[in-house]
């Protein structure tokens, strides 16, 4: 559907832009997602046609935006629309990899063929990539741990649920709550659960563990899957989490997890800047592309800490779709 | 000519009760792989309760029902095609579908039964879809549903735009959530639902001309068509019957979770098939039983919850089903050698 | 009965029926119908296009070109047989084997409630088995358990099983398609009282068979296919044996054939089994897990085979060579008898008329003349007496003159005086006067079961029945009171031990393409039942 209201956008555009502008170059930049039914990346894509749509009104370029991805997080097919990006010849591309190793050869072939390519939020970094921009997961995953490690008072039994094994990004947020939580000894990690970016999966993990292990004290979501889910589906996680015997930190700051977290369910959020993985990106392609401009590997975007006390600010941020304004300490 | 007809009666009656014994045990060996199942059930229990007796709380078991009942529903409708021979991969797409199409309808206003008919309708559909394609034009049945699974997928991401629906009504939900009270037993809503499909796909197998056909087209799909039953039909019977089921499957589903994602039950259809292969359905068709898969349905769900229990990494869950697909399968063709050489 | 419906439309009407398979042409333009009430037979050698045209008028298999109407109606491929009330009768049947034994016969038309429902009726298992029983019970097939699982039937079984379902479901138009080949005889001459009962309730019958006492024994009809097309189509009274093997074969090899028209018969027989054997086999090669003992039972059944074609063999050499030195025994007798009796007698009345000739010559004692004279004249008479005998011991002279039912009764006087054994004779007042051969052939075995009995039995009744089982073949049944068999009857053990009776009179059958059974009768003795098939004989003629 939306395809076709792009295409019908396309339509107009040439029909009504052809003849007053015939000289303005035309600069076709791709923005690849890893999947297309996750929310946060509809807030990637919504940032990235803004940004298109400024810089193509100061010229001068008329800058188009394909937002696209595979259906769902599979490599493979991620590699197939990545060919297909590079047959059509676009002018940039910036991509998020849902495997490092199945997407480093379709960015070397994009590479070779001419077009810059970029990674944001999942790099690959075997491959010819200019940049990758993103949160620096692994120090998220550290602020995580350290914010779990002081809800729980550094002691405790804790469980990690995670994606899709092999997911770069997910690991490294892993890792870093891992390698936090070494520095206090009274805190266990008792289970390590997959939900293979599936909610049922997310959702039936979780109360596994609530089940096997009834003193669990705290949670580390390294992605938001289980709790798109609404209430009632987790019951023993949801008993546990209202009256605070659970304590649970969670990546990603969509509103329902703010909703969660203003009820009293969820104890930290770590969000990244959704909005930034389309803006920053389609800034960075265009100033490789119109400018030549050289960037280091790695472009941090920061991140968002949000807690009780900043709870409202962020909400408000949702609400107006605004981003701009930092929020409040947490 | 009377005196002959009573003596033929006569043999008859005291062949009939010799061979009811006979048929007894034939039955029993029949159910064997069932036996099988319900024991290595009763094992990995008795293991997965031993290491951590929280297996045994009321709260799991009715976490492992619920997660079972929706499971089962859609396992039941695989393991009627795999019974006619055929094979249906597009049953986690279709599941996808059911519960998009429900939540968009329960989103439009449309009151709780007419949403779960727009799913199930979109479940017929796919399977009306299959079962032609199969029967009447003779294509392979692991190709087309293939192609139906990705066109379903694709479909169901154009309805959402790709976004998960949220926001479903209460009493939906409680389709899903709530457990009803027998006595002083709590049963999960979804096993009852679960219980009625599967005596009903019982009946209809055990107890209908249809499901006479249904068992015989897998593997004597000549002698129908020599007394001119069309086994095309029979199967496409069974194809939207298994798109149906799926359908109610991936509703209980989105009622349980309340949410329906575009993207759910993405990879089911092979856990799907291999729970109704581990329940006893020959891969050759013409055998399967509705006990066996919904035990078999059980068994993946407990030792999927078991490797939660035992502390044992989650990333080997999916080979533990896949060796014990493997044992079913080599247990079952041992145990047929046997058979045939006894 | 040949003329049910002949003035009235054809029950099926094919037209220009064409089979082919890639390049190869099964059935090339084949034209034909059958009326209601007809009994057609289907004949051709193997790969004739037989089961071809079999299971495209069953609706299992559909034609490249050409139509076919059932009643007028113009038939569509695949359809439902039984809803049109054809049967197909398959040369293998094949089964629901997960099924019992009543689903099977009511596979495609079970009974069920409630009505209307269609395929989610219940079946109504008490009322279809009580029917199945029935049907079984008239097909005299008896099985233990009606809920057996087919796989655990013989063969034989399994093709009653086939019948059975076109007589639960009545049907307008049977095709059996060679059903003869699995059933034993007893069986088959059920099968054959079964295709002539269909016939009385107006069943058109289309009967593919290899055998041709089949065909000559029920048909109305008969079509023979060679090579995909109709070398013949024929009413069956007005051909012969000869004139339909020659059609299978073709025109050419005619003139070569009559000689050796039975040992070709017998050759396709073996062919055709020989390729039946061999599409066993390769559909038990799909079947790997019966292969290893099946392919052992196939083997030694081949084996078996062979071997009971060389008995066969040898049994031919022998009754041949047995023949030959019974005609030299004959001969010897029939001089013996001569020398012995006519000869001796001549010369005892030639010496008397030359006594006679000296006492004319010197004597006028015309008293003592006379007399000497009255003698010879007694002598001659006695004389032509024993020749006539002789001559009747050769021949029976009724028979030519008043018919084999008056020479048996004229014989069997005779011998019931000589032997002092009372003889029932009963002859059937529908057997009419048969082709000279068959009558002189039933002769003999009378006679030859009569001497049997003389020289075996210390019997003191005997018995003798002549009947007509249908217009095309007779049945003659000999019995007595006497001892009867001592046990087991083996032909080849009587023929060792020099007891011809039994032996020639089972060659004699044997020649006329009839059946033997020897068996104790009820009334103690042996009893000997044969039929003979022979051409239609108009009744009346």
């Amino acid at each position: 559907m939306r395809g076709i209201t792009l295409l019908l956008l396309l339509l107009v555009v040439v029909a009504c832009g052809a003849p007053a502008a015939p000289l303005r170059q035309r600069m076709t930049l791709a923005w690849v997602s890893k999947s297309l039914g996750n929310p946060v990346f509809d807030h990637g894509r919504n940032g990235a046609l803004a940004r298109a749509r400024e810089l193509s009104a100061a010229g001068p370029y008329t800058v188009e935006v394909i937002a696209t991805g595979s259906a769902s997080a599979d490599a493979v097919e991620q590699t197939r629309v990545l060919d297909d990006l590079i047959a059509r010849r676009v002018d940039g591309i910036a991509v998020s990899c849902n495997d490092p190793i199945a997407c480093t050869e379709p960015i070397n072939r994009a590479v070779a063929a001419g077009i810059p390519v970029m990674t944001w939020d999942s790099d690959a970094p075997e491959s010819q990539r200019f940049t990758f921009l993103s949160i620096d997961n692994y120090a998220a995953g550290r602020v995580a741990g350290e914010l779990l490690a002081r809800a729980i008072d550094g002691s405790g039994k804790v469980a990690v649920l995670t994606g899709v094994p092999g997911a770069l990004n997910l690991e490294q947020r892993v890792r870093g709550f891992r390698d936090t939580l070494a520095a206090y000894p009274d805190i266990t990690i008792v289970a390590e659960v997959t939900s293979n970016e599936d909610i049922s999966r997310g959702v039936q993990g979780v109360e596994d563990v609530m089940q096997a292990h009834r003193d669990l004290r705290g949670w580390f979501f390294a992605g938001m899957w289980p709790l798109f889910a609404d209430r009632g589906a987790m019951p023993l996680w949801e008993q546990a989490a209202r009256t605070g015997r659970v304590k649970t930190v969670s990546f990603d700051t969509l509103p329902f997890q703010l909703e969660l977290l203003r009820d009293g369910y969820l104890t930290a959020l770590i969000g990244q800047h959704y909005w930034g993985w389309g803006y920053d990106s389609v800034q960075t392609l265009y100033d490789r592309v119109a400018h030549r401009t050289v960037f280091p590997p790695f472009i941090d975007t920061g991140m968002d800490i949000v807690t009780i006390n900043n709870v409202e600010a962020m909400i408000r941020a949702w609400e107006t779709n605004d981003f701009t304004a930092p929020l409040p300490p947490p | 000519m009377d005196k002959r007809a009573t003596r033929i009666g006569l043999g008859q009656r005291q062949a009939r009760s010799v061979a009811r014994l006979s048929r007894q045990s034939w039955r029993a060996l029949a159910s064997r792989q069932e036996i099988i199942i319900l024991a290595c059930l009763v094992v990995a229990a008795l293991v997965i309760g031993l290491w951590n007796p929280n297996f045994y709380q009321a709260t799991n078991l009715l976490n492992l029902a619920r997660g079972v009942s929706w499971f089962a529903v859609a396992a039941l409708g695989v393991s009627m095609v795999i019974l006619v021979g055929g094979i249906d991969l597009s049953v986690g797409a279709v599941m996808a579908l059911a519960g998009v199409l429900c939540a968009s309808a329960l989103h439009a206003g449309l009151p709780v039964p007419l949403a779960i008919l727009a799913g199930v309708a979109g479940g017929l559909g796919v399977g009306f879809l299959n079962g032609v394609l199969v029967a009447r034009l003779g294509l392979p049945p692991f190709i087309v549903t293939l192609g139906t699974m990705g066109l379903v997928r694709g479909v169901t991401v154009g309805i959402t735009n790709g976004a998960p629906l949220r926001d479903l009504p209460p009493h939906f939900r409680a389709l899903g959530q709530h457990d009803l009270y027998l006595g002083p037993l709590s049963v999960p809503l979804s096993l009852v639902i679960m219980a009625l499909l599967a005596v009903l796909v019982s009946l209809l197998l055990d107890r209908t001309i249809l499901g006479r056909y249904i068992y015989t087209v897998g593997r004597d799909e000549q002698a129908l068509r020599l007394v001119g039953v069309p086994a095309a039909s029979v199967k496409i019977t069974v194809y939207v019957l298994s798109g149906a089921l799926a359908a109610c499957s991936g509703v209980l589903m989105t009622a349980w979770l309340g949410v329906a994602a575009p993207t759910a039950a993405e990879g089911y259809e092979l856990e799907i098939i291999a729970a109704a292969v581990i329940g006893g359905a020959s891969l050759f068709g013409g055998e399967g039983g509705v006990l066996g898969v919904v035990l078999g349905t059980t068994l993946m769900l407990v030792v999927r919850n078991g490797f939660v229990f035992l502390g044992l990494p989650t990333y080997l869950q999916s080979g533990a089903i896949g060796a014990m697909i493997l044992t079913v399968v080599l247990m079952d063709h041992l145990w047929r050698r046997r058979l045939a050489r006894g | 009965m040949a003329d049910v419906g002949n003035d009235s439309d054809p029950l099926l009407y094919v037209s220009g029926l064409t089979r082919t398979f890639g390049t190869l042409a099964a059935l090339s333009r084949v034209s034909f119908y059958v009326h209601a009430g007809e009994i057609v037979g289907l004949v051709g050698r193997s790969g004739a296009g037989k089961s071809v045209l079999a299971q495209i008028l069953g609706g299992t298999l559909a034609p490249s070109a050409g139509e076919v109407l059932l009643d007028g109606r113009r038939l569509c491929w695949p359809f439902s047989q039984r809803r049109l009330g054809v049967a197909l009768i398959p040369q293998r049947t094949i089964l629901a084997e997960r099924l019992d034994v009543t689903a099977n016969i009511f596979l495609g038309c079970e009974r069920g409630w409630p009505t209307g429902l269609g395929w989610l009726r219940v079946p109504d298992r008490v009322r279809m088995e009580q029917q199945a029983a029935a049907v079984l019970a008239e097909l005299e097939v008896n099985l233990d358990d009606l809920r057996t699982p087919v796989k655990q039937l013989t063969s034989e079984q399994r093709q009653m099983i086939a019948l059975a379902r076109a007589l639960v479901a009545p049907a307008r138009l049977v095709i059996l398609d060679e059903p003869g080949a699995l059933l034993s005889y007893s069986y088959q001459q059920r099968l054959l009282a079964l295709v002539r009962s269909w016939q009385q309730r107006g069943t058109a019958v289309i009967f593919v068979t290899g055998s041709l006492d089949h065909i000559f024994a029920i048909t109305d009809r008969v079509l023979v296919l060679n090579e995909g097309r109709i070398a013949l189509d024929t009413r069956t009274d007005s051909t012969t044996r000869e004139e339909v093997v020659a059609a299978q074969i073709g025109h050419d090899e005619r003139r070569q054939l009559t000689p050796i028209i039975w040992a070709l018969e017998s050759y396709y027989q073996a062919r055709e089994q020989a390729e039946r054997l061999r599409l066993q086999q390769r559909r038990l090669e799909e079947d790997l897990a019966a292969q290893g003992s099946l392919n052992q039972q196939l083997v030694t059944q081949l084996a078996r085979q062979v071997h009971s074609l060389d008995q066969a063999n040898q049994a031919l050499q022998d009754a041949q060579r047995r023949l030959f030195s019974q005609r030299e025994e004959e001969r010897k007798h029939l001089a013996r008898e001569l020398h012995d009796q006519v000869i001796q007698d001549l010369l005892s009345v030639n010496f008397q008329l030359e006594e006679l000739e000296g006492a004319a010559l010197d004597s006028a004692d015309r008293e003592a003349l006379a007399a000497e004279l009255a003698e010879a004249r007694a002598s001659v008479r006695a004389l032509i007496d024993d020749v006539r005998r002789i001559c009747g011991a050769l021949r029976p002279p009724t028979i030519d003159s008043l018919g084999l039912g008056a020479a048996l009764q004229s014989y069997a006087r005779d011998w019931s005086a000589r032997t002092g054994i009372a003889v029932h004779l009963q002859v059937g007042p529908e057997v009419g006067r048969l082709p000279e051969a068959i009558e002189l052939s039933i002769f003999r075995i009378v006679q030859e079961g009569l001497a049997n009995i003389r020289k075996h039995a210390q019997a003191r009744t005997a018995w003798i029945t002549l009947a007509a089982v249908s217009p095309r073949a007779v049945a003659v049944t000999i019995e007595d009171d006497g001892r009867g068999l001592p046990g087991h009857v083996d032909l080849a053990v009587l023929a060792r031990q020099g007891h011809y009776g039994l032996l020639g009179i089972s060659e004699r059958i044997a020649l006329l393409q009839g059946r033997l059974r020897l068996t104790n009768g009820a009334r103690g003795g042996l009893r000997i039942d044969v039929e003979i098939p022979h051409p239609r004989v108009t009744p009346a003629g």
